[in-house]
């Protein structure tokens, strides 16, 4: 009974910060339509600059708390609410969503360079341990201060809270933006104004909450860690539908007792080995459950319509070209190129290869997955049960297959009447048939004669291919919620997809051993998750060529896969299926009433995404042979998401940069820099302090912040400049461009000039070479007047709305269709 | 900012009655070959119309003209791309120097936009309680929207967006009785409510001129409106038509919405 009370009151402490905390998310998504995701971390911010006044300067704690809570993050959410939440109206949802997950890794790297030494910074409560006692001598029960205080807080900003909204005007204003700003601007208010206010509040009480939760930890604090503790209050903001904070409120109580009871029940973890991680999926299982329950999104028109972004159709012939250019690069690298690059390049392109994921979900059909880190992992996992685990084994036992494919089959039925109610009978059938073939597929595993540990020496085809449909499988039943769930619902189902893979999957160090009756030869059946915290690839051997010996090659080979990959999206996004994927992201409803089937459109996509990263996680896993369990965290996740965005998320072009950024260009940068440090030790405070850490901590983020005034991202800017040299006119100056590279990589290659020097005067040529041509041949570049003249001429379907239909006009068309000159020409 | 305190000046001298000396003042609100596109696309070519001071200007046309798009620009909703708009003979919009609208509206402009006038998920009070931006206290502004319109106060705790339509209409209408606005610009004031509620708001309408408030109103189907019209202008395709006495315009929409011809 007392550990129960004890257990309620700290589960009613952590709920009422998780209140703080969410109610803070709830008033700046309602005012600006942005869910902050890096809400978390302007409390992860908040908590280590709390740390840095109070414990690191020793400044009294009223005089900390004030300066942090009631100066700084109000300040910082007018600025963030100034300059980049404001950019963000009518831009793509994936923009939306990306530009706040921006801040958060800006935060975190912040954090990291900040107060990333070896030091700890730990916090202490307020009033340090001091409880009161309740109760007699006998059974008392003792309770911290700082647990009451929680509580009291957390009741008196609500308080004020609604006082705020609902007895002010400057409160009305801010309920009234939700409704309809230019409304509110008819009627005199300023809805700038109240959405700055409203995200001064929310930053504030994000503030409040970290520093309330990581004192209450009592222990040195980790900014990952602190982050991802205020995300759980994201699960209540949902809770409340994003609107409500009563329940919103209710919502956090719920999620803080649940964590405090369930700690209580397993004894903090240690009572149940394998699901030590559920402590911390609780909130994000809630999350999950609630994105799943909430109400049918209704189908939305033409809404992203007006968006900033547009992408164009790929082209067959360019899209051949390019395949064959990024092979031919790689092949033609392979003599000159060193060890560290070969490894760097090769991560960027398998990176690449796990965005090409992204290219197909986000960027050809609108739905937002922001792990494909998670499905890379669930790959990786899968390739090595498939080649190094208890793999393959001969014989079959008819009885044992059936077995699995009705358990797996049951299993679904069961889960698929459970969505009956929200997706119709449909959900029972899919899910019924999904997880049928799931037992299906661990037939593989667990039938027939058991070989005993078995270790191939190279990655098989046949691997991948067990990859590819296990991954689909997967990805299909993440999908689930997506048929329902669009935009940053689906994000955040994702979020928290990756969250619990992490916990409970990722972070498991023992093999899980489980005996199945009926099934397999008695013997238990295990599963190499990432025991002792790694997985294990060997890279494969095809054509003859064993790709272990050479990581060249293997670089290649992954060049190959990419392009292959990439041309084959190519081909999709310009069959019937791509442009039903297109009709989809821009109007389902338009879609459902010409009879799309938008169940079959979503889960096939969602599928084929989900394969296409998890193949692209085990030649990832086998560039080092090897990963571990952090290489597939949310927080590796984010950053190739947003450069894959800023490099342009509609094209294959941006997976292919995206991953080069992320895999190679900010590590290399900080290498360099890190480097030139070592030799120049007098400017050690700039190179390393300052530009390395930049670009290591919060280089990323930076890049995606800037998509707030450049949402296509940057690289269709770029190429914007070269289109015009693939004509006629601009050919000679393009093989004059390419006889000088091959000259300049003939004289590399007798060790002329050095690599860095080729590669960067390469580079500068290649990023000048559309303002050489302006100079040698103007007439390729035409001016803007000219182009929006012919633009207009053109646009034969836009005569009568743009402008009235001439009698020219109507004589034109019907010489056009060789009609009789009609009756109103003849007017 | 200066065109700010010019649209001061201007809209806080609340207008006199017509009779004074309309020959030396300027007219009210002056459309100068005003042009304006959503994007690319231009959707006004250049109209001219002015309304005097304390007048009812009646604008019709068909669905589609750009009625509703003029009134847009002249609130500052939407940037004009040729052109003036002129408030008591002063420029306050012009390509490149657009007054800010919630300014205008704390002015003395008030336009009810078409259909959503009002915030549905705020109480009617909530809703009352934003026209107070306009300077009249609440206590005030409830008095006359109470008075006006019994049916509100009933419902004062009440949803905004629960009101049935030709509620939420007069919720919308409150604020051009109680906040005494200079210049009331009414788009489809008639839109989806049964004839006999429209006969009721545009008696309000006629109530609201007779205190020397100038009125723009816009309206696709409505006879009603000619009959408290002073002047009235027919619009399609993103050009005035004709501008004339009402019941000589009121013979030629038909031949507008059927024929085409213009």
């Amino acid at each position: 009974m007392d550990e129960f009370i004890v257990n309620t009151i700290i589960g009613l402490a952590f709920g009422a910060i998780y209140a703080i905390a969410s109610s803070g998310l709830v008033v700046t998504y309602a005012t600006s339509g942005i869910f902050n995701f890096a809400h978390g971390a302007v409390g992860m911010f908040a908590a280590f600059l709390y740390w840095q006044f109070r414990w690191g300067w020793n400044w009294p704690a009223p005089i900390a708390i004030i300066l942090v809570v009631v100066v700084i993050c109000p300040v910082f959410g007018i600025l963030l609410e100034r300059f980049v939440i404001r950019g963000l109206r009518n831009t793509m949802e994936i923009t939306k969503i990306v530009v706040p997950i921006a801040l958060l890794l800006l935060l975190t790297g912040g954090a990291s360079w900040i107060w990333g030494g070896t030091e700890p910074e730990t916090m202490r409560r307020f009033w340090g341990n001091a409880r009161i006692r309740i109760g007699d001598s006998a059974g008392a029960i003792f309770i911290s201060w700082h647990h009451i205080i929680v509580m009291i807080v957390a009741i008196a900003l609500a308080a004020l809270l609604f006082v705020v909204l609902y007895v002010t005007r400057m409160g009305v204003t801010m309920r009234a933006v939700v409704d309809n700003p230019e409304l509110t601007q008819l009627n005199g208010g300023r809805p700038n104004r109240a959405s700055a206010m409203s995200w001064a509040i929310g930053s504030s009480m994000a503030g409040i909450a970290g520093v309330l939760i990581a004192s209450l930890q009592n222990a040195a604090i980790n900014s990952f860690a602190l982050t991802l503790l205020v995300v759980n209050a994201y699960a209540a903001a949902i809770f409340g539908k994003l609107r409500s904070l009563t329940l919103t409120f209710v919502g956090s109580i719920v999620i803080g007792l649940a964590v405090s009871y369930w700690n209580w029940i397993s004894d903090i973890g240690q009572k149940w080995r394998w699901l030590s991680g559920f402590r911390v999926s609780i909130p994000v299982l809630l999350l999950f459950a609630m994105l799943v329950l909430l109400p049918h999104e209704r189908l939305r028109g033409a809404v992203v319509a007006r968006v900033k972004e547009r992408f164009r159709m790929p082209t067959l012939s360019k899209s051949f070209i390019w395949a064959g250019a990024i092979v031919v690069f790689f092949l033609a690298a392979m003599p000159v190129i060193q060890r560290g690059p070969v490894l760097l390049l090769s991560t960027g392109l398998a990176l690449g290869v796990i965005s090409l994921s992204l290219v197909l979900l986000t960027g050809y059909a609108g739905e937002i997955n922001l792990a494909p880190l998670t499905f890379a992992g669930i790959g990786a996992i899968v390739a090595q049960q498939f080649d190094v685990g208890n793999s393959p084994r001969s014989e079959f036992s008819l009885v044992g297959v059936i077995f699995l494919i009705l358990v797996g089959a049951t299993i679904g039925w069961v889960i698929g009447l459970l969505f009956r109610k929200a997706y119709g009978r449909k959900a029972v059938t899919i899910s019924t048939i999904v997880f049928a073939g799931l037992g299906a597929v661990s037939a593989i595993w667990l039938e027939g004669e058991s070989s005993g540990a078995y270790i191939r020496e190279s990655m098989s085809l046949t691997g991948i291919l067990v990859v590819a449909v296990v991954c689909a499988l997967v990805g299909a039943i993440v999908a689930l919620p997506a048929l329902r769930l669009r935009g940053l619902y689906l994000g955040l189902a994702t979020f928290a997809f990756a969250v619990f893979v992490t916990n409970m999957i990722f972070k498991q160090r023992s093999t899980l051993n489980l005996n199945i009756p009926w099934v397999g030869d008695g013997e238990d059946f295990g599963i190499n998750l990432f025991t002792g915290g790694g997985v294990f690839i060997s890279r494969p051997s095809w054509l003859g060529i064993d790709f272990n010996d050479s990581s060249k090659a293997y670089m290649v080979l992954l060049a190959a896969v990419f392009a292959i990959i990439g041309l084959g999206l190519v081909l999709l996004r310009r069959s019937a299926y791509g442009r039903q994927l297109a009709a989809m992201k821009d109007s389902p409803a338009a879609c459902a009433t010409l009879g799309l089937n938008i169940v079959r459109l979503k889960l096939s996509v969602f599928a084929l995404s989900s394969a296409i990263a998890g193949v692209g996680g085990v030649f990832y896993v086998a560039i080092v042979r090897t990963a571990n369990e952090d290489s597939f965290v949310i927080f590796a996740s984010l950053p190739i998401v947003l450069l894959l965005v800023v490099a342009g998320i509609g094209y294959v072009s941006g997976a292919f940069a995206g991953g080069i950024l992320t895999g190679v260009f900010f590590v290399m940068m900080s290498d360099v820099f890190g480097k030139l440090s070592a030799d120049y030790s007098s400017f050690e405070w700039l190179f390393n302090d300052v530009i390395k850490n930049f670009f290591f901590f919060v280089g990323p983020a930076f890049a995606a912040l800037t998509l707030a005034s450049n949402p296509g991202g940057f690289l269709n800017d770029m190429f914007k400049n070269y289109r015009p040299l693939a004509t006629r006119k601009g050919l000679p100056l393009l093989a004059a461009w390419g006889v000088f590279q091959g000259l300049f990589y003939w004289s590399l290659n007798l060790q002329w000039v050095g690599m860095w020097t080729f590669m960067l005067i390469s580079l500068g040529v290649a990023l000048l070479l559309p303002a050489i041509a302006q100079v040698l041949v103007p007439s390729l570049y035409i001016d803007e007047a000219t182009l929006k003249a012919r633009r207009e001429a053109t646009q034969l379907e836009l005569i009568g709305i743009d402008r009235d239909f001439t009698r020219e006009d109507i004589m034109s068309i019907d010489a056009a269709l060789k009609l009789p000159a009609s009756e109103v020409g003849e007017k | 900012m200066s065109t700010q305190i010019l649209a001061d000046q201007i809209l806080t001298e609340t207008s006199a009655p017509v009779s004074a000396q309309p020959s030396t003042q300027p007219p009210m609100l002056e459309f100068a070959d005003v042009r304006t596109a959503y994007g690319d696309i231009e959707v006004i070519h250049g109209v001219s119309l002015s309304i005097k001071r304390g007048s009812v200007f009646a604008l019709l046309g068909p669905n589609g003209a750009g009625k509703s798009t003029l009134l847009k620009v002249c609130a500052g909703l939407l940037p004009p791309t040729g052109g003036e708009v002129r408030i008591g003979g002063i420029t306050v919009h012009k390509p490149g120097q657009v007054a800010i609208a919630d300014e205008l509206a704390r002015r003395g402009l008030c336009l009810i936009p078409e259909g959503k006038g009002i915030f549905p998920n705020l109480t009617v009070r909530d809703n009352l309680w934003m026209m107070t931006n306009t300077g009249k206290s609440l206590s005030q502004i409830e008095e006359v929207a109470y008075s006006q319109f019994p049916r509100l106060g009933e419902r004062r705790r009440q949803m905004a967006g629960t009101l049935s339509g030709g509620e939420q209409q007069m919720l919308a209408m409150s604020r051009a009785l109680s906040t005494d606005p200079a210049l009331l610009l009414l788009d489809e004031l008639s839109m989806g409510l049964a004839p006999i509620i429209v006969q009721d708001l545009y008696e309000i309408v006629g109530r609201v001129s007779e205190l020397g408030v100038s009125i723009l109103v816009v309206e696709q189907f409505a006879r009603t409106v000619l009959g408290v019209a002073d002047e009235a202008a027919i619009m399609v395709s993103g050009l005035v038509s004709r501008v004339g006495d009402p019941a000589e315009l009121e013979e030629e929409l038909e031949a507008v919405y059927l024929g085409g011809e213009h």
